[in-house]
Order: structure tokens, then sequence, then C-alpha cells
């Protein structure tokens, strides 16, 4: 075959490749059973070259993006690349090894062609229960890794064809809803074997040799783009910008997260070293979700022409300390770093982008993903687990007043709804409303959070909220004002109780819990006129 | 409605479309097309002119038609381009923010600026709460108060707001608190829609959007039928005038009232039942829809007739009510090549009709697949729709310029040549329509090579075959009037109707008497309805069904049932559902507990079938008049000296030889080297690979 190609090979296998992404994930979402799948669309899908670099993805969750290859990095290098063999199908969760916390789970296939490794599939998911002493597996405050539920380091799942029965019941024994995660593990199988089958037969068509060559042309190009963006960015300017956690759940002592951002000739620098050293509570990040955050703000400047692949992050240069909240030691506690401190990462970016972009960068956003967990029994005794997330404020940029209540960076999972919700758990919604005037006041506004209250319907249950910008609102920019800062707030019979940012407590039957959720930065000098 | 009394019976599909409005007039054994551009200001303007047109040209009186049946996009258009009068949405204390919040997810992943649509205007429209509630049994547990609804009055007097549409939580339960709200606004004048009525399914976001699209609606779609429904008057055309609606089954204008959001695929619904009209004739059970237009391109999977699904996604908002799936993508005849660091690419942006493609010569200066299209010799500038001047050389000089931008292109391309070029942006093109088609049939777990390709539309014979080799698609069909065929589909439907009601039940608690009742509340309601609409008992028919799933999953499967629903029946459905759920999701398990998640009833009015004229019979070789021109065309590269066919002088069993090229009216059809055509009785062309 001739090394030239035509324009439309490289758009028809570009798709075709992006398809297959995209195809397996709604196999995987349909047959999926926890609703954190099914509904609200908390995976994603990729596919790798022999290399272990992103090729293509489908991905609903940003803070999986650069976690998917730095999964398969990790695994690859576990079991050595000699060991991948045709026929294997891997499974691992460890935030240690490449994770990012332990309710997502990954299931990697390698793929063969004419007895050659030609790349990968994979697939993440966050499945709704891995065990631990919690049930949803994401504890708030003062707990290990093992603590917070089951972790898989790189496993073979199925050889040839042959489950690992071993395995698979040991998981199954030791984490809540057994069949729930047989089916969804099931469904992610399914999906990778599906997989293979497409990505063949895209290989038949064109030959490996030309699907390598377009996908290097791909990267090439959307490599390109990214250069073009960061050489905008003069040489030996160094800016830095520094946000806080409001806590860690354990002490009452804010966090320090610091970003320095610098280009030397065709690498933009990320350097986190001086971020504060990890913490006790379980908001440590793993660096696949402190890679992700930092991969999104390049990912959100550089146009949706150019395709999602390793050649669009090939110019950032990641550092981070071992020891820090945003790269930790094992076996520290990690299961909220994934959802809340992920925002915080990518707040400081925000921060330290918009020295160098004032006009495209916009302030914070609500910077919490505002987790609540109830679970207990029903008035019938049946056991419950409702688990959510709530929208916040976004922060608002030039010439962009940014609309209310909406899920903003690193989430844009679903809400459940109201009656559906009540018809299940034994709750009652007595309000879900937007909070007027929450936004930070600017030229332009930032949008507004969210007010939900929640009644508990039955005797008692757990109380489990992870949220931040409880202290430290989310930031204006160039002259804006700061959005409110959230509240989580108890009523009980003997009146109204505060509660921090994090929590885990009894509640009691008519008890209500309200979560109001931060504002959006505002931006620019507000002005009468 | 009354289809026995006429002379000489006619039947007019009217389509009205961006650019023209399609006629299509069928009497016994003869079909008649007609187009004329379309009035955007008033689409019933452009209406009487084509009848008047129409009547004149295929010589007939207006006691001769039987009956008028219309697809229109009024409403669809009014909705998307927020045109509609301002409404109050009313719902329940705590919760006016739903419709803002929505589903809490943002438009876009990655931009940091991104937009959001709502289906209300929070600066035109207005917002209430009533202070009353239910739980989640449809118990009251607040109840509605008199000083609440004076306090609704009191908020909307003074403001220019006639509709109302009201959605409290937990009404499809109890529909109570929304009827006596209903009743107090509707005596004080206002125009109610009520989301128990439009939608009673649970899920209060999806219910409420729902109906404030009917709100929305409704009114411009009645003011624009009364405004047509008096001019056919003045005009003295008495026959019925049908709707087509969403749900591929026509109504009476006068059910449409409370009900516009039946219209939104008023428009589109036409080619898919043109398609099923296909399906019947060719014997076939699966077929793809293309209809390629100048701006957009409509596909659509059938599989024994058209696929209605009970929920859909319209322009970026979740509907519950019956809508056929269709999938609608921004390529079309005006779709505009375009080349940046790299890559080629072709659409979504277009030229439409105005400035058009570059050979339109109405300063347009965008290369766009018809100019690419006429270079390569597809089509002729002798046989284009409308009086227009076409000019080839203003194709050539713009393809020419787009070339030069390529040509220094630091990647190893193989576009070496205008001729290239022009291939390339078919093929991009091509690509782009496959992944439409992909998403209605590989998405809903479909094979698309289970499929025949049915193309038309002004462009669609000319792509049809291409397309289908990408998807490796079963076979491609032309139909015998591919340029107004969407029109013709008004022509081959029955009135349809369709209620859908949440019925939550664990299927082994099932209360059979409870549901059966409810069966036959919904049936009485379309009886009436029916009724109301003149279609006589005989005619009048119903089906059943209920949708399933295993506890716990939030998708449903549907399934048919008929009445009285017993215990016997239920094994059989329990079996049915799980084979269902293996072939759509690959797997089943016989130990969960299966739950019913809605009941629904289909009232259909049937109207009899008309027939397609017959042609003369011939043999394999094509009549000598038939090809009296030959003209040169590239195929991939390779420029053929091509016959060029002319479609009216066809006869039943010709065999075509590719390469040839079909003219007729203002489409062509195009059949490529390799490729054989054969015509059969009723004109329609199956091409398939020579042997």
């Amino acid at each position: 075959m001739s090394s030239r190609f035509s324009l439309i090979e490289a758009q028809v296998i570009n798709q075709a490749l992006t398809n297959v992404a995209l195809e397996t994930g709604i196999v995987l979402q349909r047959s999926a059973f926890s609703p954190n799948i099914r509904d609200r669309l908390d995976f994603s899908s990729a596919i790798m070259n022999q290399d272990g670099r992103l090729i293509a993805q489908a991905e609903h969750i940003p803070v999986h993006l650069g976690a998917m290859p730095e999964g398969l990095k990790a695994l690859i290098k576990y079991f050595g690349k000699e060991n991948i063999l045709d026929g294997d199908i891997y499974i691992a969760n460890n935030p240690y090894l490449g994770g990012t916390h332990l309710p997502d789970i990954s299931v990697v296939k390698p793929i063969f062609f004419n007895k050659q490794l030609v790349g990968y599939i994979a697939n993440r998911c966050h499945h709704a229960d891995v065990g631990g002493v919690v049930p949803g597996s994401m504890p708030g405050g003062k707990y290990t890794l093992e603590e917070e539920g089951y972790v898989i380091d790189p496993t073979i799942l199925e050889r040839n064809g042959i489950l690992n029965q071993v395995w698979f019941d040991d998981f199954l024994s030791k984490i809540r809803v057994p069949e729930e995660r047989k089916g969804d593990i099931q469904a992610q199988l399914a999906s990778t074997k599906i997989g293979e089958k497409k990505f063949h037969s895209i290989l038949r068509k064109y030959s490996v040799e030309r699907v390598n060559q377009i996908t290097e042309f791909l990267n090439e190009r959307s490599k390109k783009a990214s250069l073009d963006l960061i050489q905008r960015i003069p040489e030996n300017l160094k800016v830095s910008y520094t946000d806080y956690m409001d806590n860690d759940g354990v002490k009452n002592e804010p966090i320090a997260i610091t970003a320095e951002v610098e280009r030397k000739g065709e690498k933009l620098i990320v350097d986190y070293s001086k971020t504060d050293p990890q913490v006790e509570g379980n908001i440590n990040a793993p660096f696949a979700v402190t890679y992700s955050a930092t991969y999104y703000i390049l990912r959100c400047l550089v146009s949706r022409e150019y395709a999602t692949n390793h050649g669009l992050y090939e110019p950032l240069e990641i550092i981070t300390k071992e020891g820090t909240l945003v790269h930790p030691f094992p076996p520290a506690g990690v299961a909220a770093g994934n959802v809340e401190t992920s925002q915080r990462i990518t707040d400081v970016m925000l921060g330290t982008f918009s020295q160098l972009f004032p006009n495209e960068i916009p302030a914070a956003s609500s910077g919490t993903m505002n987790n609540i967990i109830i679970g207990g029994f029903d008035t019938k005794g049946n056991q419950f687990t409702y688990y959510e997330t709530i929208a916040g404020g976004i922060g608002a940029g030039r010439n962009y007043t940014p609309p209310n209540a909406k899920h903003s960076h690193m989430t844009n999972t679903r809400n459940t709804s109201i009656e559906v919700l009540e018809r299940y758990y034994p709750l009652g919604i007595e309000e879900y409303s937007i909070i007027p005037n929450s936004g930070g006041e600017g030229k332009w506004s930032g949008s507004n959070g969210v007010r939900r209250v929640v009644r508990l319907l039955t005797k008692e249950a757990m109380l489990s909220i992870q949220s931040e910008r409880r202290k430290f609102p989310p930031f204006g920019l160039q002259g804006g004002k700061d959005g409110s800062k959230g509240r989580n707030i108890l009523k009980t019979q003997d009146g109204i109780i505060m509660l921090p940012s994090k929590v885990t407590r009894k509640i009691k039957r008519d008890e209500t819990v309200i979560i109001e959720t931060p504002g959006g930065g505002g931006y620019g000098v507000y002005s009468d006129q | 409605m009354n289809l026995n009394n006429t002379r000489k019976p006619i039947r007019i599909g009217i389509d009205t479309g961006g650019t023209f409005t399609d006629f299509v007039v069928v009497s016994r054994n003869n079909i008649n097309a007609w187009k004329v551009p379309t009035t955007p200001e008033d689409p019933s303007v452009g209406i009487i002119q084509g009848l008047k047109d129409v009547m004149r040209l295929f010589k007939f009186d207006k006691e001769d038609i039987e009956l008028l049946i219309h697809g229109t996009t009024i409403g669809t258009n009014a909705f998307l381009e927020d045109k509609c009068p301002s409404i109050a949405f009313i719902t329940t204390k705590g919760f006016k923010g739903i419709i803002e919040i929505g589903r809490q997810q943002r438009s876009e992943l990655y931009n940091l600026k991104f937009k959001q649509k709502y289906p209300l205007s929070f600066s035109k429209d207005l917002l209430f709460e009533l202070d009353e509630r239910l739980n989640s049994n449809g118990q009251e547990t607040k109840p509605l108060e008199e000083s609440s609804l004076e306090d609704a009055v009191s908020f909307l007097q003074g403001r220019s707001i006639q509709t109302i549409a009201i959605s409290l939580l937990f009404s499809f339960l109890n529909p109570s608190h929304e009827l006596k709200a209903a009743n107090y606004l509707s005596n004080k004048g206002y125009n109610v829609f009520t989301s128990s009525e439009i939608s009673p399914l649970i899920k209060e976001y999806e219910r409420s959007v729902t109906t404030i699209v009917n709100a929305k609606v409704s009114p411009v779609v009645n003011i624009y039928l009364s405004k047509l429904k008096s001019k056919l008057f003045e005009e003295e055309i008495n026959a019925p005038l049908l709707m087509m609606q969403s749900n591929t089954g026509m109504a009476d204008i006068s059910t449409l009232e409370k009900a516009g959001i039946q219209t939104l695929y008023s428009g589109l619904a036409g080619g898919v039942l043109a398609a099923a009209d296909s399906l019947k004739h060719l014997e076939r059970t699966h077929l793809v829809s293309l209809d390629i237009g100048g701006t957009s391109t409509d596909v659509s999977a059938l599989i024994d007739g058209p696929i209605v699904l009970r929920s859909r996604d319209f322009g970026g908002f979740p509907l519950v009510t019956s809508m056929v799936d269709v999938e609608t993508i921004g390529s079309g005849g005006g779709s505009i090549a375009k080349y940046k660091d790299g890559l080629l690419s072709v659409g979504p942006e277009s030229q439409g009709a105005n400035p058009g493609p570059a050979c339109y010569s109405l300063e347009g200066d965008k290369v766009t697949l018809t100019d690419a299209n006429l270079f390569l010799g597809y089509v002729h500038q002798d046989n284009f729709a409308g009086n227009l001047k076409i000019d080839k050389e203003k194709s050539v000089f713009h393809l020419n310029k787009l070339f030069e931008e390529i040509k220094p292109s630091p990647f190893p391309l193989e576009i070496e040549s205008v001729d290239d070029l022009a291939i390339s942006i078919r093929k991009i093109l091509n690509n782009n329509i496959a992944n439409a088609i992909r998403v209605v049939t590989i998405q809903r777990g479909l094979d698309p090579r289970d499929f025949s390709l049915l193309g038309f539309g002004g462009a669609g014979p000319l792509q049809a075959w291409d397309i289908a080799q990408e998807l490796e698609m079963g076979g491609v069909i032309i139909p015998p009037f591919p340029g107004v065929w969407s029109a013709f589909g008004l022509v081959t439907s029955d009135i349809k109707h369709e209620i859908t009601q949440s019925y939550l039940q664990v299927i082994d608690d099932i209360d059979f008497e409870d549901i059966n009742t409810k069966f036959q509340e919904i049936k009485r309601k379309l009886v009436e309805t029916l009724n109301s609409e003149e279609v006589s008992e005989k005619k009048q028919t119903f089906s059943f069904s209920i949708d399933m799933r295993y506890r716990g999953q939030s998708d449903s499967l549907t399934l048919k049932v008929s009445l009285p629903f017993n215990k016997n029946q239920v094994k059989d459905v329990i079996e049915e559902f799980h084979k269902l759920h293996n072939q759509n999701y690959s797997w089943f398990d016989k130990k969960l507990t299966i739950e019913i998640v809605n009941i629904s009833v289909l009232g259909v009015g049937t109207v009899p079938r008309i027939k397609l004229p017959v042609l003369s019979e011939g043999s394999q070789k094509p009549p000598e008049e038939s090809c009296k021109k030959s003209r040169k065309v590239n195929f991939d590269g390779i420029w053929f000296d091509t016959p060029v066919y002319a479609k009216s002088k066809l006869q039943m069993n010709n065999v075509l030889e590719g390469p040839c090229i079909i003219d007729q009216l203002d489409t062509t059809t195009v059949i490529p080297p390799n490729v054989q055509g054969i015509v059969d009785k009723l004109g329609y062309i199956s091409l398939e690979e020579k042997k």
C-alpha cells in the first residue's frame, strides 16, 4: 500500500474509531444495571494504540479523561508488556495503579490482529458499591484505602474465554448487592469484546499500517493545535495560583493546592510541587485525577474540531511531588479526591490560565459536586442507599453570562427525578430551587446555585455529605465578585444545626437536610451603567 | 368524513417544506406532482396558490377533491425559533426551578462558556407556584386552596398572557389538583394545558417540558390552521382537511386544538410513511428511508412499518409523546465543503436555496455537494428543480479555488486534481449520512446489513448507492417519484391517536380488574376522539400495549396485549419480555422481578388505500426511445460516456446496465458501473450488483 492516503480515509477512519468507542459505550450503558451507569452516565470507553496511547475516547465524565491512558500505562507496567496475551481481559481499580477511586472499575482488553498486539479497548464505570465500611464506598473522613472498599490490583478477569471465577467469587462475597455488580461487570466485559470485533473490522478494511498512519496523522494534527495555543504564551513567564480545600473532613484546616505554569520551548510545564502534603481525610487525589483535571483545561481551550488523543496532551508536562495532596502515597484514602479535590485542581488551573488567557478563562464555578448519601432501612425494613450530586452556579467570563444551576468541569451527571426519588426512597423533597443572587456580581455575573431540601420519612438513616466551598467561595476574576459559599443545614425538632463541609451522622424521622450549593464567580468590575 | 360520494375522487397531499411546498395529486390510476415556493410568513398563501395551479394543470374541480392531507413545520419552526406567544407555567410550590435546573447537565462538556437552551424564555414567560402537594402514592398531603388560585389570577392579570401550562408533582397518579386549577383558570378565560392530559407519565421535568412545548405550539398551529381553513372556505374547497401527526397518523384539525405538539414531526412523517408504503409494495420487512433535500437529510429505519417512539429528544428537549424515529442532519445539496488544517469537511453549514450552491448564480461563492455533482456529470444543468439559471462554469471556478487551497498541504494527500476533490466531497457527505443511518440502526441495536436503502428527495437517488456500500446494506431502491415521495407519503396513512399512561406495578401483583378498567377508560377517550372525527365505528380499531422492565432498570420495552388482560396472557407476555430483552440488550434473567411501567392504547381510523399506476410491460432491454442522450460522468476517477434514460419512457422489466443516468421531473438517479437497475411494474428501480 502506498504511503499516501486520502483525506477521506482520514475522515472515515477517524469517525470509525470514535464510533467504536461510542458504540461500545452504548452497549455498556444499555445492558448495565446500576443507575449510575444507566441513568447518570458515569462511565467512559476508549481505544488506545499498542503503546497504550489514546487514539479515541467516548467520555461522559471529564474526570475520566486522563485516567484511562494512565490506568493502562500502570497495567502494562504491572504485568510486563511481554505477558499481555491475546484472549486476556483485565480488571483493576487501584487508585495507586492508575485508578481514580475504588468505585471506578476499569476493564481492559488487549487487541491482537494477525498475532500482533495492535491496541487496547478499555472502559471505566462508577459502580454504586464496592464494599468497604460504608454503603456506596465513598465515606467521608479518616479512612484508608482498604476501609473505603475492595481494592483490585490489575487482575486477569478472563483468559481465553474462561472467567477467573476464584477472583470473581471473592470480589462478589465482599461487596453489597453482588447481583448488580455481577451484571455490571458482565456488561463491561461484553462491551470490550464487541469493541474488539468492531476494531478488527476496521483493521481488515484498511490494514494495520494504514490505521496507524492515520491515527498518527490525527495525533500530529491535534498536537499542532495544542502547540499553536501554548505558543501564544511568552517563554520564561512563570505564573502561579493557589486555592484551598475547606478541610479534609478530619481536621478543620484549609489545604493549599498550588500550581506554577511556564512554557519552555514546545512544552508547557504545570508544576504542582508546592501543594500541601497529603492528609488524613480521604480527599487525596491520585495523580491520574490530577492529570485529568489538568488535561481538561487544555481540552477546553483547543477547538473540538481536533480529536481527543495523546497528541493533544503531548505538549503538557505535569510535575507532581509524591506525598502531596495531588499525588499521595498509599494507603491514604482517596474516595473524595476524585469528586471534590479534582474540582479544586481545575479551579487552580483556571486561576493560572486566566493570567495567560484572560479573555478565554471564566471565573470559578461552584467547585464541588455536593455529594449527598442517605442510607438505611425504609418503613418496610428494606435497605436503601440514595446517592446524588447537586449542581451549582457557573463562573462568568468575558461576554459570558452563564446559565444557573448546572454541573461544572469534572462532572456532568444527571439528577434523580423528584417523583422517582420519592417513590423509591423514604424521602420527601420539599424544595428544589435556584437561590437568587448567589452568583458573584460582575460586569458579567456568575450564575446561581441550588437549594435542595430533603425530609427523612423513615425512623432513622445515615447521612453523609462530601462538599466543598463552604468556607472559601468560588473566586471572581478581573474585578468580579466571588460567588456565594454553599451551606449544609440540618433542621431538627430542637432547631437548626449548621453542618460542616464533610459530615457523616445519623438523622431521624422528619428531620430535614438543606443543601445550598455555591454560586459562580463574577467577571469584570460591576457598574450601574 | 365521508369518502364515498365523489365523482372523481382526488386526494391531495400538501407538504410545506423550507423552500418548496410540494403537492401530490392522486386520482384513480394517476399521480401528479407540483411544487410552488413556500410563503414563510403565511404558508396558507402558497397552499391556496398551489391548489389553484394543480386544479388548472391537472384539470379537475374543487368538488372532485375528497381529501386534503397536510404536513406542516409551522409549529416546529415557531418553537425552535422562539416565536411562540408567551405562556405561564404553573407548578407545585418549591419547584418552579425545575425547568431551569433541568437534569442539571450542561450542554457541552468542554466549553468553558457553554450556552443552555430552555423550553421557556425566562424573560418573557411567567412562572408561578401553587401551594399544594400530593405524595408519591398520589394522596393529598396539602390541599389546593381557592385562595392560591386567586393569587395566580391576580399574578397573571394585566400581563399579556393567554396560555397556561400546568404541571404539578404526582399529577400522573392523581390529576384532581391539576383539573381543579385548570377549571378555575379556564373559567377566567385562559387557554389551559395540563400535564395529566398531555403526558400522564412519571418524571416531573420531562412531563413539564412536554406540557410547555404543547402549550407553546398549540396556539401557533391553531391560528395557522384556522387561517388555512377559512381560506379554503373562501375558495369553496370543502373537502375535509386532515393533518399529519408526529405519530405517523392523521388527525382532524379540531383534535389538534389541545395537542399542537402532535404536529412537531408533521413535516417529517410524510417521508417515513411513503417508505412504509414502499415496504408493503416491495414485500420487504426492513427498509431505511433516506430523504436528502437541499439543506437537510432525514433518515429513518422501518421494520414492518415506521418505528414510533414513546419519547424522544427534540431540539435538546426530552418529549414524552409518540413520535416517529427520524434522525435529521444538516447535510444536503447545499452543504458547504471546507478545508482546514489538513482535513476536508462538508456541512453542516449550508448555502440553502439562497444564495445556494455556486452554480445557482445567486452570488453563492462556496463549493457545495450540488456543485460537485454537477461537475462530475451526475446532474445536468437542464434537469434542476425550480426556474434557476444554472451555471456550471461557476462550480468549476470555485472547485478550482478550493483545490488551490488544499494543494500546498504538508500531508501526503491523495487529492491531486479537481476530479479527486469533487469525488472527495461526495464521499465525505456520504460518510456523514452513513453515520446518521448508524444512529437509527446500530445505536438502536439493529444491523444495517439487514436493511435495504430507499433513496428519495432531490439528492437521494444520486447518493444512495454509495451510502449503502459504506454500510454494506442489502440493496438500494429508488421509488417511482423520488422528488415528491415525501408528499406522497401523506396520502397513504390512517387516522391515529395514542394515549400512554403511567401504571407502576410489579407484574406478580397485578390487579386485573383495575388494569382492564384503566385500559377501557383510555379506549373510551379514543372512541370519543375518533367519533368526533366522523370515523365510523366499523373503521375504528384499537390495540393495547404495556411497557415493562426488570425492576430497577430505567428503560422499558413495549409488548402488545389483548383485552381482557388476564392471568393466562401474563405468562406469555413475560416469556416474550425476556426474549425481547435478550434481542435488545443481549442478556435476560428469568429470576429478576418484572414491573409494568405504562399502559397504552392506540386507536386507528382506517382510510382506504390508494393504488399507484402500473407501467406497461416491456422486455429486459429498455425501449429505444427511452435513451436519446448521453453525457460524460465521472465514476471513481474515470470519465465514462454515460447513456441518459428518460424515466417516463421506461417499462416494467427493463434492466438498466450501469453506468447510466435516469432523468425524471426534478430528480436524477445514478447507476454506477458494475451495477444494474431493474424497473418493476410501479416504476420502482432496484439497484443491485451486476452478476
